[in-house]
């Protein structure tokens, strides 16, 4: 491999209004592959 | 009821994984993984080795109790929608055919134990070079590596060694297992995401692929709430706490009660214990079942969520009266016309005559063509509102895809299809 590689949700950003207990592993899941997540 | 889908499998040209194409290989601890991505459109191919076919194929129990290749109803759970081609990796040619159908693939799932799919012709190392796009996803019981993992694996290991046991179970009984296999769950969504994801990642990294190793120990890991945490920080060591809440890491108000027909599930002692205890109350009173608890007093330390030491064994009796004397389905629609969050605890037959999953129009009706029969299936996991799931039809039978998938995707012929048939390469 040459190019360093980007994580795969570089770029996108998420705007997180999830419930409390069930919503936040979803918006935890995409921010530990890169994008950007707001609560 | 969604309709009955025609042949086997039967095409998805909506499905967002339409364009990629999945072989599997795996045993019990992956099967469920590439089903799901076939479900959203991947031509799903699984592998099996020829004459008997995949082991699994022998899980009972069977469709009328009568053991054979066609008749496991695990087999037709797991591999419902996969076309199956057979193919010898003890063999050379068998691994050199695998490659070839590799070179043509986007996701292969395999479940050997760390270090020996080698032997096969499946390790990353080898199947990157063959096709630098491959997605290998490799699900094991703790990964590739590390002091366990060279151990036996099983469902049960997963699921005592990734700390579920330890959070189920009663204090005076000790652990327990959660019947279904939740450590093969568990790590098959967690390894279809990770699938995705790595999908995902192709596309925005100029085509390389990547080795994606699910560990069904930390996949039961990432399903335990807060309980890490509460050690790590709180130096509390969860354990099961039966029919009462866990209330940090001690057996806490009870949950569980039994109705003339069966149990129900209801929150913090069915809202006898917080802010909603008078609302609960007042309807044991209507029925002459709340006792001492209409008092002020009783009122007050319900409600303020006092610590109930030894008084709470006559909460329980008056919630525990009053449920014995009704019906599960008649008690938990009064109590949710209340507005309390009570449950019935249903087994499989309520779930599959739940009204609700009907309502969704959940179940999928499946047509098993060589048996002249049709079988309810589960539904969509996700309903996408673009570009939906689909069942795909039955399970294959053994090689049932043989001569079809060498023929249109290597372009041999029937000659050589028989040829390598006979030399038991397929």
């Amino acid at each position: 491999m040459t190019a360093p590689l980007k994580a795969p949700f570089e770029g996108l950003r998420v705007a997180d209004f999830a419930w409390v207990g069930v919503g936040p592993t979803v918006s935890k899941y995409l921010a530990d592959n890169g994008a950007e997540v707001v609560r | 009821m969604t309709p009955q889908p025609q042949g086997s499998p039967s095409p998805h040209p909506t499905g967002p994984l339409a364009p990629y194409r999945l072989l599997d290989l795996a045993d019990e601890k992956g099967q469920l993984c590439a089903r799901l991505l076939g479900e959203l459109g991947a031509d799903v191919i699984k592998v099996e080795p020829p004459g008997e076919g995949d082991p699994t194929r022998q899980n009972g129990p069977f469709f009328k109790g009568e053991q054979g290749p066609n008749t496991s109803l695990y087999w037709w759970a797991m591999n419902a929608g996969k076309r199956s081609v057979t193919c010898q990796l003890r063999l050379q040619p068998g691994r050199e055919l695998l490659h070839r159908l590799v070179a043509t693939a986007d996701i292969v799932v395999e479940t050997n134990p760390p270090g020996s799919a080698a032997g096969k012709g499946l390790d990353y190392a080898t199947l990157s070079a063959v096709n630098p796009a491959i997605i290998l996803v490799s699900i094991t019981n703790w990964g590739q590596a590390g002091p366990f993992a060279a151990w036996e694996s099983a469902d049960i290991v997963a699921s005592a060694m990734g700390g579920h046991m330890h959070l189920n179970g009663e204090p005076e009984r000790g652990p327990v297992r959660t019947t279904a296999p939740q450590a093969f769950t568990q790590v098959n969504v967690q390894a279809a995401v990770g699938a995705l994801i790595a999908l995902y990642a192709r596309g925005v990294n100029g085509g390389v692929g990547q080795h994606v190793d699910a560990s069904m120990q930390e996949a039961m890991t990432n399903a335990m709430d807060n309980s890490q945490q509460m050690w790590d920080i709180l130096r509390i060591n969860n354990a099961g706490p039966g029919v009462r809440r866990n209330a940090m890491g001690k057996p806490g108000p009870r949950y569980l009660f039994e109705t003339s027909d069966g149990w129900v599930a209801l929150l913090q002692l069915g809202g006898l214990a917080g802010v909603g205890a008078n609302a609960t109350i007042d309807w044991l009173a209507e029925h002459g079942d709340a006792g001492d608890l209409v008092s002020s007093e009783w009122r007050e330390r319900l409600t303020s969520l006092t610590p109930l030491g030894e008084a709470i064994g006559y909460v329980e009796e008056r919630l525990a009266a009053f449920c014995r004397k009704w019906k599960k389905e008649d008690l938990v629609a009064a109590a949710q016309a209340r507005g309390l969050g009570w449950a019935p605890v249903f087994g499989p037959r309520e779930i599959v005559e739940s009204k609700q999953l009907a309502a969704r129009d959940y179940w999928v009706r499946v047509q098993h063509d060589d048996i002249g029969q049709s079988f309810i299936y589960p539904g969509a996991p996700w309903k996408l509102s673009r570009t939906p799931w689909k069942q795909r039809g039955r399970a294959p039978a053994c090689g049932e895809h043989t001569a079809e998938v060498y023929g249109d995707l290597l372009g041999m012929d029937a000659a050589e299809v028989r040829r390598l048939k006979a030399k038991m390469v397929i």
